[in-house]
C-alpha cells in the first residue's frame, strides 16, 4: 500500500507509460527548438557582415521570445521529465548528453544576448556561434541515438 | 522609443533576479530538506522530485544569467560574473546574490536611458 504521494505519482506515470509520450513531446521541442536556433544563428550572422539591416535582427528576436525560447524551456521539461520516469539519470551518456546541452543552451543565451544589444542600439557583435551550435547538436543527436555506455 | 527600451531590459534582468532566487530556493529544499530525509530518514521521493525541479531551474538560471551578460557585458566585472555562477552551485548562494543582480538592472536601466 503506497502513502507516499510522490511515489504514487511516479508509479502512476511508469503503470501508464507516459515516458514515449514525454519522449515525443521532448523530440517536438528540440526540433522547434534547433530550427529557431539554426535561422537565428544564420540571420544574425548576416547581420553582422553587414548584408541586412538591423530591422532584421529585431525580427529574429520577435521570433525567438515567441516561438524559440518557449521551445527551449519545453524541451528541458519534457527532457529531464522523461529522463526522470525512465530512470536515464545514472547512464553515462546521458551525463554527457547533459554537459552539451547546458552548452547548446549557453549558446541560445548568447545568441539571445545579441539580439537584445542590437535591438538596444549597442551594435553587432564581433562574432557569431553558428559552427559550435551545429558541432554540439550533431554531438546530442548521437548520443541519444547509441546511448554509449 | 526609450521607455519601451528601457522597460524591456529592466524585464529580462528581473527574469534572472526571479531566477536567482527560485534556483536557489529549490537548491536550499533539496540540499536541507530533501538529501537529510532520504539519508536520516529514508525518505527517497523528496530527491526523485525536487532533483528535475531544481535542475530545470538551474538551466533556466544559467541561460538568463548568459543571457543578461551577453546582452550587457560592460555592466558585468568578472568577478561579478564568477560570483553570480558559483553563487548558483551554493545553498543560500543565489540569495546573496539577489541583490547585487537588482543593482545590476537598475544600472542597466539608467545607462540606457542615458544612451536614448
Amino acid at each position: 500500500m503506497l502513502t507516499d504521494p510522490i511515489e504514487l505519482w511516479f508509479v502512476i506515470i511508469t503503470t501508464l507509460d507516459v515516458y514515449l509520450w514525454l519522449k515525443a513531446f521532448h523530440v517536438i521541442a528540440v526540433l522547434a527548438f534547433i530550427g529557431g536556433l539554426t535561422t537565428g544563428a544564420l540571420g544574425l550572422a548576416t547581420v553582422v557582415e553587414g548584408k541586412h539591416s538591423f530591422a532584421l535582427a529585431g525580427r529574429i528576436r520577435q521570433w525567438d521570445r515567441v516561438f524559440t525560447s518557449p521551445a527551449l524551456l519545453a524541451t528541458w521539461g519534457f527532457g529531464i521529465a522523461a529522463a526522470a520516469s525512465g530512470d536515464w539519470f545514472a547512464q553515462g551518456w546521458l551525463q554527457f548528453k547533459l554537459v552539451l546541452v547546458l552548452l547548446l543552451s549557453a549558446f541560445h543565451g548568447v545568441q539571445a544576448g545579441h539580439l537584445r544589444r542590437i535591438a538596444e542600439g549597442r551594435g553587432p557583435p564581433e562574432r557569431t556561434l553558428a559552427v559550435p551550435v551545429l558541432l554540439c547538436v550533431a554531438t546530442i543527436a548521437a548520443l541519444a541515438v547509441v546511448k554509449p555506455g | 522609443m526609450s521607455e519601451i527600451k528601457a522597460t524591456d531590459k529592466t524585464r529580462q534582468v528581473s527574469l534572472l533576479e526571479l531566477m536567482s532566487y527560485a534556483e536557489a530556493t529549490t537548491l536550499i529544499l533539496l540540499v536541507c530538506v530533501a538529501m537529510p530525509l532520504k539519508y536520516l530518514g529514508d525518505w527517497q521521493s523528496g530527491v526523485r522530485l525536487l532533483g528535475p525541479v531544481h535542475g530545470f531551474a538551474f538551466l533556466v538560471f544559467v541561460w538568463s544569467a548568459i543571457e543578461a551578460i551577453s546582452a550587457n557585458p560592460s555592466v558585468w566585472t568578472w568577478l561579478e560574473r564568477l560570483r553570480l555562477f558559483l553563487g548558483a552551485m551554493l545553498p543560500f548562494g543565489g540569495i546573496l546574490n539577489a541583490p547585487m543582480i537588482r543593482r545590476k538592472s537598475r544600472h542597466g536601466s539608467e545607462q540606457e536611458l542615458t544612451r536614448c
